[in-house]
Order: C-alpha cells, then structure tokens, then sequence
C-alpha cells in the first residue's frame, strides 16, 4: 500500500514536473508543495536511484519514513537547489554525488546534512574479446593512458554519457582528464590545456553519447551485439549489473584502472530549508539505510559498494576490489573549463540537421517555442549552469532544414573555434526568419535530411543525428511505410545508423515517431507536457 | 512599526511557552554539534544514562567552524564545538557568560597497514619507546613541498607503482570544519620555524594552501571522509586528519572496524578540546551533566574522548589492545582565534577563480583564468 502510495505521488508529481518545466519553473504539485510533513520525505533525486524504490517502500514500513522521489537532471537538479526552487517542494536532494554543488558556495550552503549511502566508481565495461586481444586479463593491470592509447589505435569503440547531462560522464571527464594529467594532485587550470592532446585520443574511440546512463545502457547493448562497440564507461554498479542481467551477447571484463577512479557516493543530503520534524525523519531514514543489513542488501541489489567496511574474503570483497582515488578538483572554474575544452575541442564534434515542421498548425506559441529553443542552444539568455553547457559547440555543423508541403532548402552553419558568436548570431536570425507554409511533408523532409548529410561531406567522424520535430501528422509526400522501404532501407550503412530523435508536439503521431526512433537507433522525446527549451536541450546530451 | 513590535512581542511569548519542550517526562534538548561527536550522542547507553537524568537530548551536526560562523542557533539549548577557539567566538556572538568542557581529544592521521610500512621506511614512522607510533609532520611537509607521490616512497606505499597521487593528508574542509583548522594550528607552526603563527604571511599562506587545494575537493565534516576511509580502504584514503575519539569510538563500538586501521601521533598534533555553549538553562544543565555524571564521563571515554581522569580513556584504550600515550606529546597550541581565522579566509579565497589567480602570480606557474560567463 505504501508503494503504490509512493508510485502514484511519483508519477503524478513527474507529470507536474514536466508540465510546469515549460513554464521555467521548478517541479510541484499540490499535495507535496508546502512546509512538508513529519514522517515524510520529499527527494530530488537523479533517475539512476529509481532502482532504491523497493528498499525505500520496505523502509516505510519498517521505520514509517515514506519517501517521494522526483526524478531530474543533475545538472538540472544543481540549478533548481542553487536558485532555491527547491523551496517548499523538496526536503532533500540525492545525486550520485554532490561534487558540482558543492564546489559552488550557494550549493553547500543550501545542504543542511550530507550522508554518503553507498559508492561506485566509474570505470570501463570491454566485451572478453576486446579484453583478450589486448591482453587486459583479469589480473592486468590497466591504466586510463593504456585505454587511451589503444583507443587511437582503434581497438576501442565505446560508449560514455555526455558530461553536459549525467553524472557518470561528467565523473569520468574528470577522472580521466586527473590520471592522464598526471600531476599527482588536484587538476588545476594550467592542466587542461596540457592534458588535451592526451584527451582527444581518449576520446577519439567515443562512438556513443547519453543524455542519461540508463539510454546509453539499452543503445549499448543493441551496437555491442552487432559489433559497433566494444565497450562502456559506466558506473561499476551499473557494469555488474548489466553482466548480471543476461542481456548481453558477451560478457564484459571490468577494468578498473590502476591509476585510479572517481567515486559517486549518493550522498542523500537534506536541504537547508528543510523543517526540524522533516530532519527528525531523515535522521531515522539515514540511520536505516548505513544500518549493516541494509547496506548488505543495497550491495546485492545495486551492487553499489557499501559504505561500511567490507569483510576480508566476503563475496563483496571479492566483488569490489580497492580502488585508487584520484582527486576531484577543488576550484569551480577547472571543472568549467574542462567541460568546455571537451565540447569545443577535444570530442569528435557534432553534426545535426535539424528538420523542422512550418506547416500552418505551427502559428502562434508553437513557432514561438521553435524559435525560443533554437535561441537557448545558440547561447541566448543562459545563466544556468546546464543552460550554458547545452549551447551549441565550436566545431559543431547545424543545419536547419525547414518543411511544410515541400522540404526547404537547407541552411548550414559551421560554428568556427574561437569564435563562435557570429554564425551563432546567424543561425538566430535564420530560425527568426523561418516562414510557414501549409502542409506536413515530414518523410520527404527526412529523406532530404539523409541527401544533406550524404552530399554535405562535413567532418566524417562527426557525431551525426537528425532531430525532427513534427507537430501533426504526415499528410503530405511520403508516408511512413514508403520512407522506411523507399528511402530508409536504401541508405549507405553509415546513414543508416544515424539516429533520428524524434520530438512529440502538439497533435504528432506518437506510434509512428516511436517506430522512427526505433528503425533508426534514435530515441522519442515528449514536448507535449513540457517546452520545446528543456526538450531540445536534453537531446543535447545524445549528439 | 507598532505591528511589527506586537509581533516581536509575540513571538518572544511563543518561544518562551515553546522553549522547555516534555516528553513522556523527559525534557527534551537540542543541539547543534561537531559531527564527530554525533555517535556519542546516538550512542544507546548515552541516550539512556540521559533519560535516567531525566532528559532527551537531540543533536544535529555541523562543521564545527559553520557551527560559529553560521549555524542557525535559534530555538537550540547549546552549540558544541570542537574547538575553544569556535567556542570563544560563539560565547560572544550568542552572549553566553559560560562554557563546559567535558572531554578533549588530540589529532592524528589515520592510515592502513598496508601503508604504514613504507612510511616507516620513508623516515615518515616511527615507533617509540612505547609502542606509540608517531608521525613526523616535518618531513611530512618536505615530501609534500617535494609533491613526492606515493610511487617514490620505498615500496611505493603499498600500492600498485600506476598509482599516481601524491602523498598528502586528507582534511576535511578549511572553510567549514574545525578539524581542517586544527591542521592548519599544526602546519602553520611547522611553517612558520616552529613558532605559534601570528599573522598571514603570503609565502605562508602559499604553502599552507597547497596542502589543501592539492586535496582537491574536501569533504564538509569530520565525519564524511573517516567513513569513507573505513568504508573504502587505503586506495581511496591512504593518509586521513582525524580526531583520536573518531578512531578509537569506531573501533570499540563497530562491530566489524576493519583490523588494518593503523593510528599515528602526528608530531607535533594539537588537541581539540570540546566546548559546550549553552544557550538556555537546559542546554547548561546538559553541559554540567556531561562534566560532573560519573556515568556521562565514563561514556565519553567508552566514545574515545580523554576525560578529567586520564585513566578512564586509556583503560578503554587497553581493553580494546590500542596503543596510546598516556598523554598527548608535542602539543602545538592553537594561534589566537583572529589569526587562525584570517588564514583560513585567505586559504578560502584560494578555492575561487580570483584567489587561485592571486596565487598564479606570487608562484608564476598558472595562466590567468579562462573568462567563464560567470
């Protein structure tokens, strides 16, 4: 009863979420909005802790501390704590870790206690052969400047969630950029230029990226079965579990570099202005959940390692082995540049055509929406810490190709390195410029996408993926049938693994843009309930 | 202006009515602590001897240093921090005209068997005539101005020789806790040719810093990085700042305290001596108790802390096969509260963009700070 309790307050409070996201504002909804209530806990949490529901459901029995857990970005989290959104809605965060809020002094002082529950350091997954070729046995000894190399060779074609928008890649950018910088100590901003060189072969063998770890596990295990990657940067947690769930076509040898890791410690922190009889029921919660038998049964079903010491010869012990910690640095503005480097300079840039519905229906609030979302990835009118890492990156090539009866000719932008205000200015002015029309061609639209990118040349090692936001259905040109035999199975095989993410809107056609998605690796987003600003700025994370 | 004052008025009623909190006959006490002190006061014996006393004692933790700069001591009965300094500063700030002090306890560094070896064959160690190992903070500091790694150590620390870190002590954060505080008292004097420091000289500070920011990010309390050092063994802890109490509670009191935990007597250590403010009339009954109840000191021993009779703690600490001094040795006292607080405001303004750039230019090694829209 509990659950179910819990289950409904969650969806509909996800629900609430997303609609008042539009709006700029934080998640609510009537029952949980207000002072909070002794007994209760209301926690933003990141979606990688869905998986502690069945334990949290059996702590409200056990110790009568119901929890509702919100899921959102971290990123998007960091920002709704450190502005106060948070305010009235939530009495505790919980994160994988707390690093980027608390390297900002508004963030620590929004905590009013932090308690680490469980840890895994973000590592490497590579399929036995992969391993086996490169002679990472079991008791080799790997380091990050080993992976790198081999990832230039070629050996490695992985997967690893954007740093932009989840906290595993976030984690592991710095992690990697601290053990190749090898300084011994904190990286500073003197090292990230140093250390670039070293990163962009790193780097180089990123065939995949995430908004969220969780979609970046499903894509893997689809390209890892027919041979499109060979490994995972991945929470160990997340790397056991997979091998565990007979998913994958071949095991996964789990390298945890000797030259050492970044560990998440969920720290579930309760926020500052939290109620003295809301702390009283986190108090008992923490207390229940570092307690011996719930940590054992969090390290068996997470496999998160537990926060308490591990018995020598245990099956944990033989579970988790110890680990060197590198430093995670102390200064804001590192972080910052480092993310930044990475975008502008040292991941294989992005190339995305943006097919965009101007049929009649689009009057009004809809373009407006089109318009505001282009205006926020072009740099417009972000403070926020997700606002400004979601931009539009140097390197990166943007095409606009508009459609209503008939595709638009397409309009491509180049952001230049080092200075990318003016064609971001200029891609501006083109979405402030888009006219509508009548019709919704969005299949003939696509299939001029594909020519786009075919006779485009561009950067071939580009991450390459087409957005399309349709907002009715196809009534114009090809249908989806013709478009899948016709054009889609037609393609050269590069195209045809170009993801097509597909954008819910006003009156689309839900069935037929999940079979979109579906046929070409891509992935659905819903803009129905929430602004087309956060959606297009989530898919950010996938290019 | 006259509603305002009514308001005042009534809500000073309020708190009065409110303030002596009952509970099935228990009068209920709360405060703000240090949270090293935390398992003492969650300790069942300890919340029992306090209901026999007649009293309910809720505690919430804070970094000692946020206990005296910011903590919210509205609607509390006492603050309790770990340091006289902290204590002073809070003594004035709320107007209390008196303090208790129930038990103290003396640094240490916290590290792993595994490590201990080549740290006595670095020159780090050593044992003395009575069995105390001791850490020599002085050629700590030099290795550490060396940015030694711990792959230059004999044995390479008892790691794989691909471990890249330095050797450095991990300390809990200079800006909010107490026990990152006690460090600096320590390197400060060391730093400062054995002298008790009396201002911020830049070079100094420079040098004081390092051995913070180094650490990278820090952890806000006491307690955080002595569980994760427990918890997640030498590779993620090699070397940890520490309160002697934390290690010798955990290790009376946890059922399955790894046995590989090693303390060393940092010398010279300093002592922190845990003060209790109190801010009501409950809240200094509870500060009596803890210093005159026969049974509350024998508690705080049983938590690691040294009481008035040193033989309670170190009966404790022989029961459980510890080694300790009888005493703590080479104690550096703490400089004044203004000065180790200057410090630590400029060790602090190292942690933005602005102060690592005041430092890029005394050190001449790092670039000016790349423009974030920040």
């Amino acid at each position: 009863m509990n659950r179910d309790r819990i289950r409904t307050a969650r969806a509909a409070a996800l629900a609430a979420a997303l609609a008042l996201a539009a709006a700029g504002c934080a998640p609510s909804e009537d029952d949980l909005e207000g002072p909070g209530e002794p007994g209760e806990l209301r926690v933003l949490a990141g979606s990688e802790l869905a998986d502690m529901e069945p334990l949290l459901a059996d702590a409200a029995e056990e110790i009568g501390v119901t929890v509702h857990m919100d899921y959102v970005g971290t990123l998007d989290g960091v920002d709704m704590v450190r502005s106060g959104a948070t305010e009235n809605r939530y009495d505790a965060v919980w994160f994988s870790s707390n690093r980027y809020l608390t390297l900002h002094a508004d963030g620590r002082a929004a905590l009013r206690a932090e308690t680490p529950v469980m840890a895994s350091p973000v590592v490497l997954g590579v399929t036995s052969s992969a391993a086996a070729e490169l002679g990472w046995d079991e008791d080799a000894e790997v380091t990050w400047g080993e992976i790198a190399d081999a990832a230039a060779d070629g050996k490695l074609s992985y997967g690893m969630t954007s740093p932009a928008a989840s906290n595993s890649g976030f984690t592991a950018l710095v992690g990697i950029a601290s053990a190749l910088a090898d300084t011994g100590s904190a990286l500073e901003s003197a090292d990230v230029a140093e250390v670039a060189p070293e990163l962009t072969e790193f780097f180089s063998g990123q065939e995949l990226t995430a908004g969220s770890s969780g979609w970046l596990t499903e894509e893997y295990v689809r390209r890892a079965a027919d041979g499109g990657l060979n490994a995972m940067v991945n929470y160990e947690s997340v790397l056991l579990s997979l091998s565990e769930s007979g998913e994958l076509a071949e095991p996964l040898r789990i390298v945890r570099p000797a030259d050492g890791v970044i560990t998440a410690d969920y720290p579930l922190s309760l926020l500052e202005t939290a109620s003295d009889e809301v702390a009283e029921g986190y108090d008992r919660l923490v207390e229940h959940l570092t307690a011996p038998g719930t940590q054992e049964r969090i390290s068996a079903e997470t496999h998160r390692r537990p926060m308490a010491a591990v018995p020598q010869g245990s099956e944990a012990a033989q579970m988790f082995p110890p680990v060197t910690e590198l430093p995670f640095p102390a200064r804001p503005e590192v972080v910052d540049e480092l993310v930044a480097a990475y975008f502008d300079e040292i991941r294989r840039p992005a190339r995305t055509v943006y097919v965009m519905d101007v049929s009649g229906s689009m009057q009004g609030d809809r373009i407006d929406g089109l318009r505001d979302a282009m205006h926020t990835l072009t740099g417009g009118g972000t403070d926020s810490t997700a606002g400004r890492y979601q931009r539009f990156y140097e390197r990166e090539e943007v095409t606009l190709l508009p459609f209503d009866t008939v595709p638009h000719p397409p309009m491509t932008f180049t952001i230049p390195p080092g200075n990318p205000a003016p064609v971001l200015d200029e891609i501006g002015t083109a979405v402030d410029g888009l006219s509508l029309g009548e019709a919704t061609a969005a299949y003939d639209a696509l299939a001029s996408a594909y020519e786009t990118l075919e006779e485009g040349g561009g950067e071939e090692d580009a991450f390459t993926s087409i957005v399309l936001l349709t907002d009715g259905e196809v009534n114009e040109g090809r249908d989806f049938a013709e478009f899948r035999d016709e054009v889609h199975a037609g393609l050269p095989e590069e195209l045809r693994g170009v993801p097509v993410f597909t954008v819910l809107f006003g009156e689309s056609d839900a069935e037929e843009m999940e079979s979109l998605a579906e046929l070409s690796g891509g992935r659905v987003f819903d803009a129905r309930e929430t602004s087309l600003v956060r959606v297009f700025r989530e898919i950010r994370g996938y290019q | 202006m006259v509603l305002g004052s009514v308001a005042v008025v009534l809500a000073l009623a309020l708190a009065v009515v409110v303030a002596v909190r009952i509970v099935d006959d228990r009068v209920v006490v709360s405060g703000v602590i240090g949270s090293e002190k935390e398992p003492f006061f969650s300790h069942p014996d300890v919340r029992a001897r306090f209901a026999e006393l007649g009293y309910e004692v809720e505690v919430e933790t804070a970094g000692s240093r946020s206990i005296a700069t910011e903590a919210d001591l509205e609607g509390r009965d006492f603050a309790f921090p770990s340091s006289t300094a902290s204590a002073e500063t809070l003594k004035a700030e709320a107007g209390a005209d008196r303090d208790h002090q129930p038990f103290y306890s003396p640094m240490v560094v916290l590290t792993r068997e595994s490590v201990v070896g080549s740290l006595m064959e670095g020159g780090l160690v050593r044992e003395d005539e009575n069995g105390v190992r001791v850490f020599d903070m002085a050629a700590y500091l030099e290795l550490a101005a060396e940015r030694t790694r711990w792959r230059d150590l004999p044995g390479d620390g008892g790691f794989s020789s691909a471990n890249r870190n330095e050797l450095l002590i991990r300390t809990t954060d200079p800006r909010s806790s107490n026990s990152a505080a006690m460090y600096l008292a320590v390197v400060g004097y060391l730093l400062n040719d054995e002298e008790i420091i009396t201002g911020a000289d830049p070079e100094l500070v420079d040098e004081a810093a390092r051995l913070f920011l180094a650490q990278g990010d820090p952890p806000r309390t006491s307690q955080q990085p002595f569980d994760q050092f427990v918890a997640l063994g030498a590779g993620h802890t090699p070397l940890l700042w520490a309160y002697e109490a934390q290690f010798v509670s955990a290790r009376v009191n946890t059922e399955a305290f790894p046995q590989d935990v090693v303390m060393l007597y940092p010398a010279p250590t300093t002592t922190s001596t845990h003060t209790l403010i109190p801010l009501t009339d409950e809240g200094d009954e509870v500060g009596r108790l803890l210093v005159e109840d026969p049974e509350l000191q024998r508690l705080a021993a049983l938590n690691g802390f040294r009481t008035a009779d040193p033989g309670q703690f170190t009966d404790v600490a022989l029961e459980h096969g510890i080694t300790v001094p009888e005493q703590p040795r080479d104690v550096v006292n703490a400089p004044s509260y203004e000065v180790l607080e200057g410090l630590l405001r400029e060790i602090e303004s190292r942690y933005s963009a602005e102060g690592a750039g005041a430092a890029a230019e005394d050190e001449g090694e790092m670039p000016d700070p790349a423009p974030t829209d920040d």
